[in-house]
């Protein structure tokens, strides 16, 4: 399956940080440190301690979840483009959106107020779009040697494991492959509500589907010491290669 | 007679599915025959994924806490307010542990409730859940309260987790309250003599 690379058509990049319990953040002041402004919209939740904050970026847009334990940066598609796209909205093939939110987290390491972390994981939502299930089907058991479907006759497939391996970067270190491979359909349909009514629901478009594969490449919980700071990049370039060659070569060892 | 239109995408957890959940406005892989309302995700240590908490667990932890009114508790004795938290991890797991890191920093709950409840997850038996509480406890030894970290010292000595060793000596190495330091050294020794 080498080069299938570029049929992966990418929904959802994720990176999520797990600080170590001696981070104290009390309001992250990250986004405006990384993108030189404020953020288009910006919602606190002072009972949880929580923050989600996003705004335009490049091909999408960028979410910041802080959470005392967790910290998401998601890089995803912009919402008002729902009204326009025909099937599954994107952010594009996987290898350029990689090459945008990778370097921006990479910044994010390196300002002084990034926390210290003891878990790193890089998430990511592809799809391939295809013709119907079963042509899907066909497609996703390329990906998958060892599993054989009778396509025709077979629904509700879903697929998902995890890989672990040693990491080259950090010695004693092992990381979390997962990945969860199925098909998706969408489909625009519009409701319409009716006070002391059912709501009913018009197709408005053809259904339209995609393989999609789901990663999560993250370094074990088992691990918990502190990453050197200077660790961070090298480690998250090795999620990304790890989450790429599944992406081409499909479920393998 | 109101009439409200709305167009959106939706995307089939299933094609066989019956149930109104089938059908969310998200584009979600195909998922299962299941008719039942709705199919978690196996909870897993390794998935990083990002879930919705449940609604009620909140107000719920609030509801514990009893915001705003100063509550008082018997050392090391079993109180309503312990059972009740122990009963929200067992059943919430990790969810609980998250809100519950936020209800730390949240000024209108009374020290004293946030010191019982670290010492009570040192305490409790509930191993899907030991590596939230022990982030948990640790995290609170930087409390800005002296009352919270004297919890989280006890629940790290209830933990007796070697692991926690880094955080306590630089939690030492900060403390300005000197019967607090001792106590914290105190459990540290029991660390390194584990």
């Amino acid at each position: 399956m080498d080069g299938q690379l570029a049929a992966w058509e990418t929904q959802t990049l994720r990176l999520t940080a797990f600080p170590s319990p001696s981070a104290q953040i009390i309001r992250p002041t990250w986004w405006r440190e990384l993108m030189g402004d404020e953020p288009e919209s910006s919602i606190s939740q002072p009972r949880k301690g929580g923050l989600q904050e996003e705004g335009v970026y490049e091909n999408g847009k960028l979410v910041l979840v802080f959470e005392p334990t967790r910290i998401h940066w998601l890089y995803t598609p912009m919402d008002d483009e729902k009204q326009q796209a025909k099937d599954f909205l994107t952010i594009g093939p996987l290898r350029d959106a990689l090459s945008t939110f990778i370097p921006l987290m990479n910044r994010w390491f390196e300002l002084e107020t990034c926390p210290s972390v003891q878990r790193l994981a890089l998430g990511a939502i592809v799809l391939q779009p295809v013709q119907d299930l079963q042509t899907g089907y066909q497609q996703l058991m390329q990906y998958l040697n060892s599993v054989q479907l009778d396509v025709d006759n077979s629904s509700d497939f879903l697929y998902q494991i995890n890989r672990r391996r040693d990491s080259t970067v950090v010695p004693g270190l092992r990381i979390n492959r997962l990945s969860k491979w199925s098909v998706a359909a969408m489909q625009r349909q519009m409701i319409s509500m009716q006070i002391a009514s059912v709501p009913t629901r018009h197709e408005v478009s053809p259904l339209y589907f995609a393989c999609r594969l789901e990663l999560d490449i993250n370094t074990v919980p088992e691990f918990q010491h502190e990453f050197d700071r200077g660790m961070l990049s090298p480690i998250l370039q090795e999620l990304a290669d790890l989450g790429l060659e599944i992406v081409n070569q499909g479920d393998i060892p | 007679m109101s009439t409200a239109t709305v167009e959106m995408d939706l995307a089939l957890h299933s094609f066989t599915r019956t149930d109104p959940e089938a059908f969310i406005p998200a584009n979600i892989g195909e998922k299962s025959s299941w008719t039942k309302p709705s199919q978690e995700d196996e909870p897993s240590e390794n998935a990083t994924t990002q879930h919705d908490r449940p609604r009620e667990l909140g107000e719920k932890l609030k509801a514990l806490f009893n915001v705003d009114r100063q509550q008082a508790f018997e050392d090391g004795m079993e109180s309503e307010f312990s059972r009740g938290l122990i009963a929200l991890i067992k059943h919430y797991g990790n969810s609980a542990l998250v809100e519950l890191t936020g209800i730390l920093r949240n000024e209108r709950v009374s020290e004293e409730a946030l010191s019982e409840a670290l010492r009570w997850i040192g305490r409790m038996n509930h191993p899907p859940s030991y590596e939230g509480r022990r982030w948990a406890i640790q995290h609170s030894l930087f409390h800005p309260s002296a009352r919270v970290r004297d919890g989280a010292a006890l629940g790290v000595a209830f933990l007796d987790d070697t692991r926690a060793i880094p955080d306590l000596k630089q939690a030492i190495r900060v403390e300005a309250i000197r019967e607090l330091r001792e106590d914290m050294e105190q459990v540290l020794a029991q660390l390194e003599s584990t």
